[in-house]
């Protein structure tokens, strides 16, 4: 799960002798697999369900991934910020600080055959599938190296051979697609299931029942995750929604409730999750469930917060106290949970850990300089990808003197 | 230069000369053709060029290589209905292609409430041709999500006007999705279902949503209205990597045709040339080729000789098919059942306009759908869309308002600098007579209007004085015969434009006569 290209940098400088303490009892940790047991912070809560347990394996080397990747897309959603500020990123740019553990327990619950698809709160999804640095900053400044070709922005995070299927505008339309993904998966009897990602504020809508019922009528290897960040946009949930414990609204569906700012809560959750929906393995004569105790979909709501505000031209603090936002940070932040976790199995030292992050910094920065570096889209850009092939199409420009391209 | 027209035996003139009118140039050699003439008293003179008059194609269904004249024991091919037609379209895409499933509300077990999917649910199975609950926005989504990972998912709304449920899908997702992933993700699908207006099926039923989707970026549109192009169509559909939204007509299933038995597929993006002809071109789709074919027999009993071409695809039209068309008949008319606001006729005519002025004799006529909701009431209903009637009258008033191309100038006169002409009226039943000729360099014409009372018209014969002295004639113009067209035209009564009728008669004296209406 490590992101790939700051693997090699990072291994390199942990596999030196770094204290001189106790330095025959350390294992370089990069590869370290034995197995360290540890509690989640709260039980889960099950709906119609068993909850998996609070004991979660993990390894060292899981652990400091964790932290790893945590610490990046902290760096880049930061980084972002600042980009927006200065008026590099235009339009919409919605953050996912404070929400980090929740895209990295679930990439380590998955494999890059199982399908994600998330709304707009999409960049450190996308770091997760596989995403690079540089593909992120280029299509959040819209250029011609970003993952969309500079043509989706920061809503249309796509990465196909990752298994993230985005990246979308609209509240709650991500869910029937991720269905429909699900549907695919079914139809092609791969045993891969999709995990779909909407917010407590599409919680609300139609569509996420209408594809709750299908998914769980044909037995779609779907997951729906609600990342309850509390605020749809700008109103709690309490002055939203009736009943706000997401887990429970898929009534015939089972439910869970995981904390979703402690990463390993989250895998747990996400493996459950996904050991629930293959259950029945590959079914080879379709017929639709005609039971209503057994279902193999699976809702998840993962209580998780953002420290931003819904998007950049949000400032967070009109409904909510800034004494909220540090007390969450003081007291539930992911990345400091997993730091405790390293510094109290000794894992790594204090400083280690800090020039980690220094050397992400590094990094995103570096990424930074060359996505401005890339060039704009091309303007005959404009007309490709509306089409696959197909039309001969005629495309004039504004002033329809002369043919601008022919859409293949 | 100065005219004057002095009427033999009517009353005083008055000339009005602020109503010249000077029409752009043409060359000649463009209007060559052959039509038919008829006179006012209804006989039909055949004017063709090359001699004989050839049998009018009066099929209202265009059937590949099929001659009317055919007999039925040895066609080959076999007849269906054009909802079997679609069945066995999907079949045989479903058979070929394991990725091909079908969505849609009760399309499985019932069969389909147009029978268009009966029977393939117990071939391919509960999965592949699969039930929905009543939930188009989502199931639409769904079908579309499939079509990321590689499916190729036919989405039925049972009615097109449901799937205004599922708008926000088709719009954002189906159309966009693949422009912003940067071309990651296709979006195979094809979303059909029937529209149009029924049989008092009420407003909500009655729904033509080509105007609502035509300007999504990243679909195309497709409008069957034979089983032959639904087979052929829904298989180029299915096998296009675009998104489809595929229109078919509510009254149109029951439609009988023989289709071949070998495989065939059309393409998305052509029209059919319905009906070749010479006076104008009739553009339409889906329904309304029917009202129009069946207007086009009567056209053709008067006179006319309309081409129809039924323009199939909605998005992208074309432009190929219609241009050369109204090249060679140099007027529009089209047919639809869309709303006259915002509909395929609004865009149409945008485009053949920007593209085609220059070929265009008369603004294009377009005949839509009123802006009202469809009523329930039988016969109001029916005053919504578009009737036979009322397209053979646009027609006419559509070819009332021609020029002629050249005339025939009697051995009796001397060019060039003869300035005396004989105009002849031949009949007119309208409150003021237009007199025009062709300037002898052929390059345009002059016509002017005078408010003769017409009873004192028929019959008459002016002189026209010009002053010819500074026109050059063309080299072969003596020998330039009477353009053969010309038809006595009954003209509507409003907002026609002045216009002159010609009548091709043995005698080679050049008649120009002009019928119109109040203005």
């Amino acid at each position: 799960m490590a992101l790939s290209h700051v693997a090699t940098t990072s291994r390199s400088q942990l596999l030196k002798p770094l204290t001189i303490i106790s330095s025959s009892l350390r294992h370089p940790i990069s590869t370290d697999t034995t197995p360290i047991t540890v509690e989640t912070s709260v039980p889960f809560t099950g709906h119609k369900c068993e909850p998996p347990s609070r004991t979660v394996e993990t390894n060292p080397q899981e652990l400091l991934t964790f932290f790893k990747d945590m610490a990046l897309m902290r760096r880049m959603e930061i980084a972002a910020d600042s980009l927006y500020k200065a008026k590099l990123i235009r339009g919409f740019c919605h953050l996912y600080d404070g929400q980090e553990a929740v895209a990295v327990g679930m990439e380590a619950a998955l494999t890059k055959k199982d399908c994600i698809i998330t709304a707009y709160r999409d960049h450190c999804i996308f770091l997760g599938r596989g995403g690079t640095l540089l593909e992120s900053f280029a299509e959040l400044m819209g250029r011609k190296d970003g993952c969309s070709r500079g043509k989706g922005g920061s809503m249309h995070f796509y990465k196909k051979e990752g298994g993230f299927y985005g990246g979308h505008g609209i509240v709650g339309a991500q869910v029937p697609l991720g269905c429909g993904l699900a549907f695919a998966q079914k139809y092609s009897k791969d045993e891969n299931v999709t995990f779909a990602l909407y917010g407590d504020g599409a919680a609300n809508q139609g569509q996420l029942f209408e594809a709750l019922n299908m998914a769980a009528l044909w037995d779609l290897p779907a997951i729906l995750v609600c990342e309850n960040n509390h605020y749809g946009m700008g109103t709690a949930e309490w002055r939203a929604a009736k009943s706000p414990a997401y887990y429970k609204r898929g009534d015939y569906v089972p439910g869970l409730k995981v904390d979703g700012m402690d990463a390993l809560a989250v895998k747990q959750a996400c493996k459950f999750a996904k050991e629930h929906a293959l259950k029945n393995g590959p079914i080879v004569n379709f017929s639709p469930v005609d039971t209503l105790e057994t279902t193999l979909v699976e809702l998840l709501e993962m209580d998780t917060y953002r420290y931003h505000g819904h998007s950049m031209s949000d400032p967070g603090s009109t409904y909510r106290t800034r004494d909220e936002i540090s007390g969450v940070r003081q007291e539930r932040d992911p990345i400091e949970r997993i730091r405790k976790l390293i510094l109290a199995h000794d894992l790594a030292t204090e400083k280690e850990l800090k020039d980690i992050e220094k050397e992400f910094r590094k990094d995103v920065d570096e990424a930074i300089a060359a996505a401005k570096e890339s060039p704009m889209p091309d303007p005959s850009e404009l007309f490709t990808n509306i089409y696959v092939k197909d039309c001969g199409l005629e495309v004039y420009g504004v002033d329809r003197k002369e043919v601008k391209t022919m859409l293949p | 230069m100065a005219t004057i027209i002095e009427g033999i035996g009517a009353t005083t003139s008055s000339l009005n000369s602020d109503r010249f009118q000077l029409p752009s140039r043409r060359s000649f050699s463009e209007r060559k053709g052959r039509f038919f003439s008829v006179r006012s008293e209804g006989k039909v003179i055949g004017g063709s060029r090359g001699g004989n008059v050839s049998p009018l194609v009066t099929n209202a269904v265009a059937t590949k290589g099929d001659s009317s004249t055919a007999s039925t024991s040895a066609k080959p091919g076999h007849e269906v209905l054009l909802f079997e037609a679609l069945r066995e379209g999907l079949d045989e895409e479903m058979m070929r292609d394991p990725t091909v499933c079908v969505m849609g509300e009760d399309v499985g077990h019932y069969g389909g409430s147009y029978k268009v999917t009966k029977g393939l649910a117990e071939k391919y199975g509960d999965l592949r041709v699969l039930d929905t609950p009543i939930a188009e926005n989502s199931f639409t989504g769904m079908g579309i999500g499939a079509a990321m990972t590689g499916l190729r998912p036919v989405i039925e709304g049972m009615n097109m006007g449901f799937l205004l449920l599922a708008f926000n899908q088709i719009s954002n997702n189906c159309g966009m999705l693949h422009y912003t992933s940067g071309g990651q993700f296709k979006i195979p699908v094809v979303i059909r279902g029937p529209g149009g207006v029924g049989r008092q099926l009420g407003a909500e039923h009655s729904q033509r949503l080509e105007s609502y989707f035509q300007s999504i970026p990243g679909i195309q549109m497709v409008a069957c209205s034979t089983p032959y192009n639904a087979k052929g169509l829904i298989k180029a559909a299915i096998r296009s990597e675009n998104p489809v939204i595929f229109f078919e007509h509510v009254l149109l299933y029951n439609l009988k045709e023989r289709i071949p038995d070998e495989e065939y597929v059309l393409s998305l993006e052509e029209a059919e040339m319905v009906r070749p002809g010479e006076h104008v071109t009739i553009l339409t789709y889906s329904r309304m080729r029917y009202h129009v074919m069946q207007a086009a027999k009567t056209l053709v009993n008067k006179g006319y000789d309309p081409e129809v071409i039924d323009i199939r695809s909605l998005k992208p039209f074309d432009l190929y098919r219609i241009g050369n068309s109204v090249r060679k008949t140099h007027r529009v008319l089209i047919v639809e059942e869309c709303m006259r606001t915002g509909g395929i006729g609004a865009s149409l005519t945008a485009a053949i306009t920007e593209n085609f002025h220059d070929y265009l004799d008369a603004p294009i006529v377009c005949l839509s759908s009123q802006d009202v909701p469809t009523p329930y009431a039988g016969t109001l209903e029916e005053w919504t869309v578009v009737q036979p009637a009322q397209i053979v009258t646009a027609v006419e008033q559509l070819c009332a308002s021609c020029h002629v191309d050249c005339i025939d100038y009697s051995k009796d006169y001397t060019w060039p600098n003869q300035n005396k002409k004989l105009l002849e009226v031949s009949s007119c039943n309208t409150d003021t007579v237009l007199f025009s000729t062709l300037l002898p360099n052929m390059d345009s014409f002059l016509s002017m209007q005078t408010d003769f009372s017409h009873e004192s018209l028929v019959d008459c014969v002016f002189t026209l004085d010009m002053n010819l002295s500074e026109c050059e004639p063309k080299a072969d113009f003596k020998q330039n015969k009477l353009a053969d067209f010309g038809t006595v035209a009954k003209l509507g009564t409003v907002n026609s434009k002045p216009s002159f009728n010609l009548n091709n008669e043995n005698s080679s004296i050049a008649h120009a006569c002009a019928l119109d209406m109040s203005l």
